[in-house]
């Protein structure tokens, strides 16, 4: 039995790629890929060293088996679901490499990079996999058998998940979410001399972790990203800290989190007497013909993968139809010395295995990896478990919770900050979150006018986005 | 692609659509978007935003789907030894 690969032990606070630095002096480790050497470097993800030496396939789709790569690096998408020391169903992206470790692909057969059952997205240009081959009955028994064994997922672990025992904790702020907002609310909840329990499964700061340029806003300031979420988590204490995410909310029940606790993961239940939500939000599929090719991710994982640990996606690279991180990634991408085309208008994407070229704009392109910008769409699961109504805004990122610029929701004890609440900036989401972190112990944020209002502080955009979107 | 979880394609939806499902849920049950892996996260807004196009209903109305607890997966053996808060010996 193998030791606990999941949980992702504590990525490292690399903030090497964000700085430039290759980071390729460290030494190396080793691990096995479908029985291949990899080499790795210390504490980075699985998917990102598999992607580094150039498998960027790392799992297959259930139905026409087609070849799937990282796309989100965020534990959001199906592209990196693997299989690790024996335990099916681990994120790549969010689990470090560990010297000796042996990895494996669990879907597709011999392995998902190659797999013979990829015939099935030749064959049948759409396939329904609950209704075909139902009649007649012996075919269908002969169809259900095969079905399970195409599918990949039902291999039985042969590894373990260490876990340990859960605790009951309380305490007065309970702050879910360890980017920006929540940092600055962790922050604001413990210098009003309240206590706080910050969970985040990363602990390095969520979006500052890869954000490569200055931050200047209020009274807090850094060089960029990685150095502010160093200062922010200094000031929360190693003890108010929980690896994990909160897993549950419910009305008038602590919530439940899940730790990683050194003897592994265990269930606590925490008893807050508020909550401040900042727990981001997922990017999504942009709609375009080859969405689904390995090589095409959105543009945060481009930026993560760039800006934390160093990986150019691809050299040149495409950056389709971009936004505001689709032009950050570009901008990051240009400082690198990539060669970067971006297409406002994209057509279609080639390659069946990996990325080939990106087709728009009257032209075709020839690159290793296209990035696509759907934008961040707030993340619902614990406000709607809290109880708090969403409605849609588009220009906040899709459905939004009912809240206050402060962050104050029509639940009382519940308070949201940052991406989730619809800001499209880390320093907006700076500005909300040390807002919902002073509401959240009782104390008006005098801070935010003066914040909002601050010459050089926020863009007017930022300013439109913190706004009140709940009239009672 | 929609949905790379369940591999949905647009045209799934836009098919479930024509043979008359033009609510969240329905759509779900009929094409398994939002049902894979991910649990949404990927494909949720897209799917609402095509349904908004395709059909007479906003996002708005369109609403969405059930976030069920726990929002990622928990070993059993770690529920298993968690404990139950109504105990005492807190921290
Ligand atoms: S879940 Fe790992 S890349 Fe999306």
């Amino acid at each position: 039995m193998s030791k606990n690969p999941y949980p992702p032990a504590a990525l490292p606070s690399l903030g090497a790629g964000a700085r430039g630095d290759d980071g390729a002096s460290e030494d190396a480790v080793t691990f096995t890929w479908d029985g291949d050497q990899i080499q790795a470097r210390p504490g980075e993800p699985i998917a990102v060293a598999l992607w580094r030496a150039g498998h960027v396939t790392q799992t297959r789709s259930l139905k026409y088996h087609r070849p799937r790569g990282p796309m989100c690096m965020t534990g959001d998408c199906p592209g990196c679901l693997i299989r690790v020391d024996g335990v099916p169903n681990v994120r790549g992206c969010r689990t470090p490499v560990v010297d000796g470790m042996d990895a494996e692909s669990q879907t597709g057969w011999p392995s998902a990079e190659t797999d013979v059952f990829s015939i099935v997205d030749r064959l049948f240009e759409r396939f329904d996999h609950e209704r075909s081959f139902v009649r007649p009955q012996p075919v269908n028994q002969v169809y259900e058998a095969i079905a399970r064994r195409m599918a990949g997922f039902g291999t039985q672990p042969t590894g373990e998940v260490a876990t340990s025992p859960g605790r009951h904790l309380e305490t007065d702020v309970l702050v879910a979410g360890g980017g920006p907002a929540g940092l600055a609310a962790a922050r604001a909840v413990h210098q009003a001399g309240r206590e706080v329990r910050l969970v985040d499964e990363d602990m390095h700061g969520g979006s500052l972790s890869y954000h490569h340029e200055p931050i200047e806003v209020g009274d807090l300031a850094a060089a960029d990203g990685p150095s502010l979420a160093e200062d922010l988590l200094d000031e929360v204490p190693d003890r108010r800290r929980i690896q994990g995410a909160v897993v549950g909310l419910y009305e008038d029940e602590p919530a439940a989190v899940l730790a990683e606790e050194p003897e592994g993961l265990a269930v606590h239940t925490v008893d807050a007497e508020t909550t401040v939500l900042a727990v981001g939000g997922y990017e999504g599929p942009s709609i375009v013909e080859g969405n689904d090719t390995p090589g095409v991710l959105g543009a945060r994982a481009a930026r993560i993968l760039l800006g934390r640990w160093g990986l150019e996606p691809g050299d040149p690279v495409a950056v389709l139809d971009p936004d505001r991180q689709g032009r950050a990634f570009a901008d990051l991408a240009t400082e690198r010395g990539l060669t970067v085309h971006t297409l406002d208008d994209p057509e279609w994407i080639e390659g069946e295995e990996r990325v080939e070229a990106v087709v728009g704009d009257k032209r075709r392109v020839d690159v290793e990896a296209a990035v696509i910008d759907p934008g961040v769409a707030p993340s619902a699961e614990l406000g709607r478990q809290a109880g708090v109504p969403y409605t849609w805004q588009d220009e906040l990122g899709g459905r939004v919770p009912l809240h206050r610029a402060d962050g104050r929701t029509p639940v009382p004890d519940v308070y949201v900050a940052g991406t989730c609440a619809g800001l499209p900036t880390v320093e907006a989401a700076l500005v909300q979150g040390q807002a919902a972190g002073q509401r959240a112990v009782g104390e008006q944020p005098q801070a935010i006018a003066r914040m909002i209002e601050a010459e050089g502080g926020l863009r007017d955009e930022e300013r439109d986005a913190i706004r009140s979107v709940w009239n009672e | 692609m929609l949905c790379p979880c369940e591999d949905v394609l647009v045209e799934d939806v836009e098919e479930a659509v024509e043979l008359g499902y033009t609510d969240l849920e329905p759509i779900k049950r009929v094409t398994a978007v939002t049902t894979g892996p991910c649990q949404g996260r990927w494909c949720l807004r897209a799917t609402i935003e095509l349904l908004a196009e395709h059909t007479d209903k906003t996002a708005e109305e369109l609403g969405s789907i059930t976030h069920r607890q726990p929002v990622t997966p928990v070993p059993l053996d770690a529920l298993a030894e968690a404990r139950n808060p109504a105990d005492d010996g807190d921290e």
